[in-house]
Formats: structure tokens, C-alpha cells, sequence
């Protein structure tokens, strides 16, 4: 005890310092193992309270698409969050014809009012839940609110907001978002394509073909690369636009994987022999495509550049054309003297299955 | 003579706050982070709105005399939820069974791959595919360690992304799907690690966890809490600076292009995960080129950690090794003007508290031990020590527990909070002081300039089923 009592009472700077510094941190790390107990106990009830929940709730939603019971549970206001979260998961496991009664569901439970009053939460996650579950249920009275949410900087607000509106009316929303797929380049292209993809190609590719000859230099790239994920091709003409106003080696790559028709090979094939390795992957792609034999020898070169993926593309290319059969191909394989192209094109060959 | 003490005693102590505070800083941006990260982007409810967009993946499995669990893996690898990816194998000149077991099971056949060389590496005898699973690929090479294998892998891979994985790794079935979010959501994204748990003590089946629980071995359990405290908040208190230096070789996904521009895995040090990301950042700042390296906090793979104490000392001396391999070759980052986050905060914070560190804390231990015996310092000073350093291990490893409980909380039952309490008082006895002795040992055997090896890890595996031990 007198030890411990000089010691709490040295004059020593050192030892006063460090006592002090201590005791704070047995403060905070008695303070931090309370909090963690007491958040465990609140997981625990909040963990039966969601078992008790789905107890309930979630062998109604798993019958819901062959039948609603006449009498549904009421909902507490600390349910809202469960009721949105597991409504929206069944949304996206169930198909077709069968969401039908999720959707008269939901009408009936009124998730419409439950989840608007999620839109003015500051919690982002309630927000997302409430904009997400409106537009699964395709509301569109709450159109207008969904579209104010666009404009916000967060791209996950942005974007999901975006893709309610697709879910309400899909070519109503997209000409809502084709100004924004040239500003906001925040918006990761994988997840704006796969909302694109909700219209048919030939509806959606003249409306992105036409919107980047509109705006044509800003924000082209990232269209063609839109375009190139929905699956659109560019006919001679946009082509030729293109690559004259644009002759960026990024955008020509790009526009050159949009290649569809036939009577733009001679604008396709001085691509051929660009000193750029990547614009000449896609020429030989392209040129593949569209070939006919009297273009197998610009591919055979191709098949003996210099760079990797060149000689790889021609060789695909070379493989899949269809009037080249695999006796055929054996017979060009022994034609060839370059070891590497060689290589590629056994290599091409096997990945077809020829022997 | 009692001047220098004091100034000995103040240097001593003044560390181990300062390295705390430190800690205690990165906690609080990590604190910040996991907060955004489990409200918003880790949301069970929200769509995948991917669609089948995401990026195809090459996940390379290195693989030396694994025959005892190398097909186990390949199976449960193959039963990964991901749109397209392939699986690579590379044999680097196992002695035993390891590619027979492989062909048989597989029905693998010779391919006549094109190989694009463009990472230096061991001969490749030959490339097998198979019958079986089109996405599977055998790389059988002459021997010349992981760094060589996976330089090959990168060489034969077909896809954008890799994603290097242990042969022992278990991955959970969405792996790969959450650690390419950030690839999707900053196309500048050139790496992403995850966060590896300790599996000592969960059930195993198939390949996957099926439970997770707690091990009875005190000496793992004190590693879970350290894993907890180096994951949990070591890494993402770094990542959102873009300071992150280590993606643990266990698990991480990288950008093909972007390792190859820094010239791929370096085959000639212990630590060749760190000191690839180190020097990914070295050329990226060097070069001026905007990029994102950074971390996935979700528990996405298990993995076993070494139970007894020589396996895990020559773990450990291993790992300082690589750390002061990855950090003296890339020394030109340490306050380079171009250095940003990385060479103006998280570099020299290694340098001063990882890599010296084990000097400073040897020696203060040493010190303050030395100076009670023979009495040139006061028993007070000594005392207030070792309390410090005692009450801020606690206070770090408790706030590891506070992160793990507000996030993920993978330990699901009150019993298993309770046992991690007392690991972290365990941890302050005996288990601190080891791994400083381990980590000088390991900062001497690299001075001293000893040839590097992986030592082997005595490994128990799951149930009761033995892995095969690992050498070099």
C-alpha cells in the first residue's frame, strides 16, 4: 500500500506521465469492454427480435408466389427496415409471372408509404432500401422523387435511384440518363450497361449512337465502351464520322470492336498495319468478322506480328472463319514458317477443339 | 551517467506511446471506414447490379508437393459463385504426387499454349487442361519457388485480374465476387486484398466453412486477436489513404497489366507479397500514374495459423525478414516527393516502428529488465514501463475486438467474445515480448545477409484431416 501510494505520488515527470497516460487507457479499454458486452447483448435481442421476425414473415414470402393469406400480420414501425430488406430479397430471387403477387403484397402491406419514409433518413443504407424497394414495385406516382435522388453526387444514391426508374419505364428513364452517361463518368460502366441492357439492343444502340454523333468528343470513349457492353454495332457511315473528327487511338479501338457490317472492311483494313499494337488486335478482330478469303493473307500477316496479342486475335480470327475447315487449316498450318505463328494458330486450333 | 538513463527511459517510454497513438490513429480511420462499409456497400439487400458484368478472374494457385490436399482445393475452388473465371495450378517441380493426382483427377491433357513470356521465370515443361472443367489449367515448371510460379501463372493467365491464393486457402463461395467491387468501382484500381481469418477450430466440409468457431490453443487464439488487430484495422486504416503496403499472399487480387508494368513478383526475397505492392506504389508515384491499391474488410478467406511455437517463430522471423527485404528495396519511396501518403506516412511508419521497432523494444525491454537488477534506474520509471506498454496492448486489442464485434462479428456466440477477452490479456504476457525477440531475430538474420527459406509449418488441418507440411 505505501509503495503503491509514492509511487501515485512521485514527483518523477516520467513516472507522473506515464501514470497518467495509463490510467487513461484503462479507462477507455474498461469503457470499450463494457460497450462491447453491451452491444453483444444488443445483438443477441436484436438477433431474436430477427428471428422472430422471419419466423414469421419469411414463409409468407416463400408461399407468396402461389398464394397470399387472406390475413397478414401487422408490422410495427421497427419492423420496416426487415419487412423492405426481405421483401426485396425475395424480389430478387423470384422471376417472371411469380413476382406478380409479390408485388400485390407489397400493395397490401403498403411498403410504397413504408419506404418513401425511408428516402428522408439520413441513414444512406435506408435510403438505398427505400429507393430500391420503389422501384421494385414500379411506382410511378413516386417518379418525380426518384428523380431528384439522380441528381445527388453519391454515385450508389445516383445510381440506384437510376435503376428504379428503369424498373418504372425503362425508355422513359433512359432518356432521363443519356445526358448524365457523358457527365457522370463516376458511374462505373459495367453497372450503367447492365441497366441499358433492360431495353432491347436495337432500340437502345441507335438512341447511344445517335446521342454520341450529338455530342461527338466529349464523353466518347466512355459511350462507345457502353455500347460495346449492350452489344451495338456502328454501320460504315458513324464509322467513318467517327474515327475522321475522333482519331483517337482509344476511341478507334473501341469503335473498331463495334464493327458489324460487311461494307466497311476497306475502312477496317488499313487498321491492319497501325504502328499502335492494340488498334491492330481489334482490326484483326474485326477484319475476322467480316472476311472473306480474299482477306486471309492480310490475317496471315497478322498472325506473324510482333506483338502477343496480335498473332492471338488473328489466330481466333483465322480459326473461325467459316469457310476455312479444320483440314483446311492443317494444310495453312504447314504453309507457315514463323514459329510463333505457328504456335498461335495450334494453339487457336485447340482452344476450337480441331485436333 | 543518470542524464543518458533518463533520456534512455524517456526514448522508451516516448515510443511505445507514440507507436500507439499511431495505432490508435489508424484505428479511428478504420473505425470511420468500416462504419460507411457495412452501412452501404456491403448491404445484403441490395441488387447485384452487375449482371454478369463482372470482370473474368485467374486465380493462380501456386503449388509445391501438395499432392495431400491439392485436389480438395481444386474442387472447392471450382464451386466458387463467380461468372467466368479459370483456375491455374502451377507445379513448381513438386517431388511428389502432386501433378499425377491432378491429371488423374481432372482428366488433364496437354495443351499446346502459345506462352507469352513476359515475366522472366523457371522453364515450363508443359501446360495441361481439362476434360473435365474447361476453367481448369495445370502450369508444370521447373522448381523455382512461389515468386517464379506465380511469375509464370501471370505469364499464362488469359484474364485481366489474377488472384493469388495459398493451395491451403479456403475461400467462402462470394470470395471472389466481393474482392473485385473495387476494381468495378474505380477502374484505377490496380490491387485489393482481403481480410484472412484464422479457420484453427471452425468445421471444415468441402472445401468451405461450414462453422466457425474458437480454438482451444491458447497460442492460436492469441493470433486470431492479432489478426484481428493487423486486418481488421492495420489494413484499413491504410487503405482509404492509399498507403495500404501489404496484400497478404494468401489472398489478393491484382491487376495484371499494372504487376507486369512493375516487373512481377521478385523471386529472390521471403516476403515477395509486400515487396511487390511496395514496389507497385514505388512505380505508380514514380511514374505519376493515379491508381488505387486498397483492401476489402469482409472475412472472404480462412486460413490455418501455426500452433505451436516453432512453426509460428519461424513464421514470424520470416515475415520481418520480408518486411525489411520489401522496404530496403524499395528505399527510394521513404519521403520521395512524389512519395504522397505512401512515402510521407505509411513507409516511414514502417520503417521507424516495424522495421526498428523490434530494436527498440528488445532494447527497452532489455533496459529497463537489466536496469531493475542492477539498479541504475528507478523502480518506478521500470514499473510505469511495462504497465504502459501492458494497458495500450490491451487498449489496441480491444478496440481489434470493438471493430470485429460492430462489423462482422464472425465469433457468434457471447462465450467466444468472452474467451478474446482473455486472449488479449494473455497476449500482453509473454506472447508481445516472443514476437519482438522473433521479429529481432529476423531483422538480424537479414542483416547478416542469411539465405532466406520458408522454414516448415507444422499443420494440423480441420477435423481430422493433415495437410501436408510446406518447404522450400
Amino acid at each position: 500500500m505505501n509503495y503503491i501510494s509514492g509511487f501515485v505520488n512521485s514527483t518523477d515527470s516520467l513516472v507522473q506521465f506515464g501514470l497518467w497516460v495509463s490510467i487513461g487507457a484503462v479507462g477507455i479499454t474498461v469503457s470499450l469492454i463494457i460497450y462491447i458486452l453491451l452491444f453483444r447483448f444488443i445483438q443477441i435481442w436484436r438477433n431474436s427480435e430477427q428471428q422472430r421476425f422471419q419466423n414469421i414473415w419469411r414463409p409468407i414470402l416463400a408461399l407468396c408466389p402461389t398464394v397470399i393469406p387472406d390475413t397478414l400480420p401487422a408490422l410495427s414501425n421497427r419492423d420496416y427496415m426487415s419487412i423492405l430488406t426481405l421483401w426485396n430479397h425475395y424480389y430478387n430471387i423470384i422471376h417472371g409471372d411469380a413476382t406478380g403477387n409479390l408485388l400485390v403484397l407489397g400493395e397490401r402491406l403498403k411498403l410504397d408509404s413504408i419506404a418513401r419514409l425511408q428516402l428522408f433518413s439520413a441513414n444512406k443504407r435506408q435510403q438505398l432500401i427505400g429507393i430500391l424497394t420503389l422501384g421494385n414495385l414500379q411506382s410511378r406516382e413516386d417518379w418525380p422523387l426518384l428523380n431528384r435522388f439522380i441528381h445527388q453526387a453519391d454515385t450508389s444514391t445516383s445510381l440506384v435511384s437510376m435503376r428504379a426508374l428503369f424498373q418504372i419505364n425503362p425508355r422513359r428513364a433512359l432518356q432521363t440518363m443519356l445526358p448524365y452517361l457523358v457527365s457522370r463518368t463516376d458511374y462505373p460502366t459495367a453497372q450503367v450497361a447492365s441497366l441499358l441492357k433492360k431495353i432491347p439492343s436495337n432500340e437502345i444502340c441507335p438512341q447511344l449512337v445517335l446521342h454520341m454523333m450529338l455530342s461527338l468528343g466529349h464523353g466518347s470513349s466512355h459511350l462507345l465502351r457502353l455500347m460495346e457492353a449492350c452489344d451495338c454495332s456502328l454501320n460504315r457511315q458513324v464509322f467513318a464520322t467517327l474515327v475522321k473528327k475522333l482519331p483517337d487511338d482509344h476511341i478507334i479501338s473501341t469503335a473498331l470492336a463495334l464493327i458489324s457490317d460487311p461494307h466497311t472492311l476497306d475502312l477496317i483494313l488499313p487498321y491492319a498495319q497501325h504502328e499502335r499494337w492494340h488498334i491492330r488486335v481489334h482490326a484483326a478482330s474485326a477484319i475476322g468478322r467480316l472476311a472473306t478469303r480474299e482477306h486471309l493473307p492480310v490475317l496471315l500477316d497478322l498472325l506473324e506480328d510482333r506483338e502477343w496479342w496480335v498473332r492471338y486475335r488473328a489466330a481466333q480470327a483465322i480459326t473461325k472463319l467459316p469457310f476455312l475447315g479444320q483440314d483446311e487449316l492443317g494444310r495453312l498450318m504447314n504453309t507457315i514458317d514463323d514459329r510463333y505463328a505457328r504456335d498461335m494458330l495450334s494453339q487457336a486450333m485447340a482452344e476450337q477443339g480441331y485436333e | 551517467m543518470s542524464e543518458y538513463i533518463r533520456i534512455f527511459e524517456w526514448l522508451f517510454l516516448s515510443y511505445f506511446i507514440i507507436l500507439n497513438v499511431g495505432y490508435i490513429g489508424l484505428n479511428f480511420i478504420a473505425l470511420l471506414y468500416i462504419n460507411r462499409y457495412i452501412n452501404v456497400l456491403s448491404s445484403d439487400s441490395m441488387p447485384s447490379s452487375l449482371g454478369g458484368m463482372e470482370p473474368p478472374v485467374s486465380i493462380l494457385v501456386p503449388a509445391y508437393n501438395e499432392e495431400a490436399g491439392i485436389v480438395a482445393s481444386v474442387h472447392a475452388m471450382l464451386q466458387l459463385h463467380y461468372p467466368e473465371f479459370e483456375i491455374l495450378v502451377i507445379n513448381d517441380g513438386s517431388t511428389d504426387d502432386t501433378l499425377k493426382s491432378l491429371v488423374e483427377e481432372f482428366e488433364l491433357r496437354p495443351f499446346p499454349e502459345a506462352t507469352r513470356l513476359r515475366l522472366e521465370t523457371q522453364d515450363i515443361h508443359a501446360v495441361y487442361l481439362s476434360n473435365k472443367y474447361p476453367n481448369l489449367r495445370v502450369v508444370d515448371k521447373q522448381n523455382g519457388g512461389k515468386a517464379d510460379s506465380l511469375n509464370a501463372g501471370i505469364n499464362v493467365c488469359r484474364f485481366p485480374l489474377f488472384c493469388v491464393v495459398d493451395a491451403d486457402s479456403i475461400m467462402q463461395h462470394n470470395s471472389l465476387q466481393q474482392v473485385v467491387q473495387p476494381f468495378i468501382e474505380n477502374p484505377l484500381t490496380i490491387a485489393a486484398g482481403g481480410t484472412i481469418r484464422i479457420s484453427n477450430g471452425c468445421t471444415v466440409e468441402r472445401g468451405f466453412l461450414s462453422q466457425v468457431s474458437l480454438p482451444r490453443n491458447p497460442l492460436v487464439l492469441v493470433q486470431i486477436v492479432e489478426y484481428l488487430r493487423a486486418f481488421l484495422f492495420g489494413r484499413m486504416g491504410w487503405a482509404p489513404l492509399n498507403a495500404l503496403l501489404i496484400i497478404s499472399g494468401a489472398f489478393g487480387v491484382f491487376k495484371k497489366e499494372a504487376v507486369i508494368l512493375a516487373g512481377g513478383y521478385r523471386a529472390n526475397t521471403v516476403g515477395e507479397d509486400m515487396e511487390l505492392v511496395v514496389r507497385m506504389h514505388r512505380i505508380m508515384r514514380q511514374q505519376g500514374k493515379p491508381y488505387s491499391i486498397t483492401f476489402v474488410p469482409d472475412p472472404i478467406c480462412w486460413t490455418e495459423a501455426p500452433g505451436d511455437l516453432a512453426s509460428l517463430r519461424s513464421q514470424r522471423v520470416r515475415w520481418q525478414r520480408g518486411l525489411a527485404e520489401s522496404l530496403t528495396l524499395n528505399l527510394s519511396l521513404l519521403f520521395n516527393p512524389r512519395g504522397g501518403t505512401v512515402g510521407w506516412l505509411a513507409f516511414p511508419y514502417m520503417v521507424i516502428f516495424e522495421l526498428l521497432g523490434p530494436f527498440l523494444e528488445v532494447a527497452g525491454y532489455l533496459f529497463f529488465f537489466s536496469g531493475l537488477i542492477f539498479g541504475f534506474i528507478n523502480t518506478d520509471a521500470a514499473v510505469i514501463f511495462f504497465i504502459a506498454a501492458f494497458v495500450f496492448g490491451l487498449l489496441l486489442s480491444a478496440v481489434a475486438l470493438l471493430l470485429e464485434e460492430i462489423s462482422f462479428h464472425v465469433y457468434p456466440k457471447i462465450r467466444h467474445t468472452l474467451i478474446l477477452f482473455l486472449a488479449v490479456m494473455m497476449e500482453n504476457f509473454g506472447y508481445r515480448q516472443l514476437n519482438s525477440f522473433w521479429r529481432l531475430e529476423g531483422m538480424l538474420q537479414w542483416m547478416l545477409g542469411k539465405k532466406g527459406s520458408w522454414g516448415s509449418i507444422k499443420r494440423v488441418g480441420h477435423g481430422k484431416k493433415k495437410l501436408a507440411e510446406k518447404e522450400s
